[in-house]
């Protein structure tokens, strides 16, 4: 390693060893970041912020010159602007809040439904051995099943309604949530549950007071891995087998040559996945304080 | 979002650099054609055609590139990455071309007009526990797509033959495949069906006809020929050659052309479905004319202005701009 020194005064080159086996010096000249770490933290922050505006800022400006100038095909590249226009329109006639109340109940219901019954089968199948050991390969072999190809058969057994949707967003957590969960009740340390036992925890006093907060972390990534994947599913299966939502939104303004309503879909569509995803992290925050 | 304007920026940009593949004319005057279709037993004298050595004949190469959505169609013709779309008009045809994009259809394939003693490959067909179209008011109807397909104008005829219109019904969005089973198990009430299914409800005996099609909508034409600009502006010449060759294909097709083996094997194979299917299908009747019924692409717009939302203008928008009659006429008289 080499020292360093502290120089105020002039920059100094840095120096060629001299002697074999002699310690090298070499000198710095403190940059803003050392003679005031604050203000460069502020306007590093500052900087950062502001290209996290302005880029996007920047892009959307750039689709909008191109896009007006007639360089991007505006029948299928429409403007931002015109997009803008379009979102307002359908608030207007009340075709988005609509689609994104059907979208959301759909993703709400299933993600709950499916997330929280993997948790409790999760815990139970990570903590027994035998039961792990014998579901496992299935579980393995049926999270690897595109939900969306069980779509007709879920439609064929349930009918057209709300069901088979919910029923297909609730699949695709559970699995992925299962999954994470057994997992994570696994990989907690046997020396959690020694000194549990040690102190005479029960069964059950172990799974909530030791097993659950270790497994939670691992857990809480899967629900939010699951909640990116209802999201994701809903969307297609609203495709094929729904007259409302925000995936219809896309598919039928696609079919009926208008894109710029099919843009408002897909940034919605969007935005709920980055808020669901906020969302969790804030959860994961305050249930995992330990964690932080 | 800034990745999202970043992805689209990307794809407009793609898009308009893409490869705008000339269609090429040989030495010995062979034209290449890149074809747009939908497949179906309507549009047959187009897939044939080959078969039949009509193609040769008028010196093209015809490369059929398979379509699964009609507003792919229509983007891809507008935007010229296919120089032909054999397929049908709908909501998204009439919506871009009111936006000012260069694509008509130039020439009309199959009805359904078929001759007495031969039922329409197509038509409304209800529950058993459905009588007469009236009882459909208030029940799920499945359709093929939603509201603005050719299906569906086709569906509304009917239930205008029956005094009905799309407000009085639920309308269900379904695959062909899943109609009859949605018949069976009561999901839906009714529903458009296209041969062979009408078939299959019929065999199974889940539902009947409930409109005559033939009266509904036999003179209207939804399946047909468009071009896009290249075509329409630039090369009408070769655009000629193609409807005389589709012209060449639908003469052969006269009568129950169900029973000639070669041009069965060649829709089979051209749709990939077994021969019985065709020989075995609905009767669709091609005049040889190939005439665009003018009347039909207004009555579409008419029924869509209906609908809240299928189309986003108030005036019909006039045949000279969804119909170029003057290739067809300078090719087949």
């Amino acid at each position: 390693m080499i020292p360093v020194t502290r120089d105020s005064g002039a920059a100094t080159a840095p120096r060629a060893d001299s002697a074999a086996g002699g310690t090298t010096w070499r000198s710095i000249t403190p940059g803003s970041a050392e003679l005031d770490p604050r203000g460069y933290a502020r306007r590093r922050r500052l900087l950062e912020r502001g290209l996290a505006i302005l880029v996007p800022v920047g892009l959307i400006g750039l689709w909008q010159l191109l896009a007006s100038s007639g360089a991007l095909e505006g029948n299928y590249f429409p403007a931002p602007s015109t997009i803008g226009s379009a979102w307002a329109e359908l608030v207007e006639s009340g075709v988005y809040q609509d689609s994104v109340v059907a979208s959301m109940r759909r993703i709400v219901i299933g993600y709950l439904t499916g997330g929280l019954s993997a948790i409790v089968l999760g815990l139970v199948i990570g903590s027994v051995r035998l039961l792990r050991v014998a579901l496992e390969p299935m579980i393995s072999a049926l999270y690897t099943i595109p939900k969306l190809a069980i779509l007709p058969l879920l439609l064929l057994i349930f009918g057209l309604g709300e069901t088979s949707k919910v029923l297909l967003v609730a699949l695709t957590c559970f699995f992925v949530v299962l999954i994470n969960t057994i997992d994570a009740v696994v990989s907690v340390s046997p020396r959690y549950g020694d000194v549990g036992r040690s102190c005479g925890a029960s069964r059950w006093a172990t799974l909530w007071h030791i097993t659950l907060p270790a497994a939670l972390p691992q857990t809480l990534t899967g629900m939010r891995l699951a909640s990116g994947l209802a999201v994701i599913v809903i969307v297609g299966a609203e495709f094929v087998a729904a007259d409302v939502g925000l995936g219809f939104l896309v598919w039928n303004s696609w079919n009926l040559g208008v894109p710029e309503h099919m843009y408002v879909g897909i940034v919605s569509i969007s935005v709920i996945g980055v808020m669901a995803n906020m969302i969790l992290r804030g959860v994961e925050w305050l249930l995992t304080p330990w964690n932080r | 979002m800034a990745a999202f304007a970043l992805s689209t920026l990307v794809l407009g940009v793609l898009a308009a650099c893409g490869d705008g593949d000339e269609r090429d004319a040989s030495a010995g005057g062979s034209s290449a054609l890149k074809v747009g279709y939908i497949s179906g037993a309507s549009l047959a004298p187009a897939f044939v055609a080959d078969a039949l050595g009509c193609y040769q004949k008028e010196g093209l190469t015809v490369e059929f590139q398979p379509i699964r959505n009609p507003a792919d169609a229509i983007a891809f013709l507008s935007s010229d990455k296919i120089d032909a779309y054999v397929g049908s008009p709908s909501a998204g045809m009439f919506n871009q071309v009111a936006k000012g994009a260069e694509l008509k259809m130039v020439a009309s394939l199959g009805s359904v007009n078929t001759p007495d003693g031969e039922d329409a490959p197509s038509g409304l067909f209800g529950a058993k526990s459905v009588e007469e179209v009236q009882d459909l008011k208030g029940k799920r109807v499945g359709v093929l797509g939603t509201v603005g397909t050719a299906t569906s104008y086709l569906l509304g005829k009917s239930l205008e033959a029956g005094g009905l219109t799309f407000g009085d019904v639920e309308l269900v969005s379904l695959a062909l495949s899943d109609m009859v089973p949605a018949l069976k198990n009561g999901g839906i009430e009714g529903a458009l069906l296209i041969a062979p299914e009408t078939q299959k409800a019929l065999d199974q005996d889940i539902a009947h006809a409930l409109v005559d099609s033939k009266k509904a909508y036999g003179t209207s034409t939804t399946a047909g020929i468009m071009y896009g600009p290249g075509l329409l502006k630039d090369d009408r010449a070769t655009g000629g050659k193609f409807i005389k060759a589709a012209a060449c294909a639908t003469r052969q097709m006269q009568g129950d052309w169900r029973k000639d083996t070669k041009i069965v094997s060649a829709l089979a194979s051209f749709m990939k479905v077994p021969e019985t299917t065709i020989s075995g299908g609905g009767l669709y009747v091609f005049e040889p004319t190939l005439a665009v019924n003018a009347n039909t692409l207004r009555e579409m717009q008419e029924m869509f202005m209906k609908v809240k939302g299928t189309l986003t203008y108030d005036q019909i928008i006039p045949s000279e701009k969804l119909i170029d009659d003057g290739i067809r006429v300078e090719a087949v008289g």
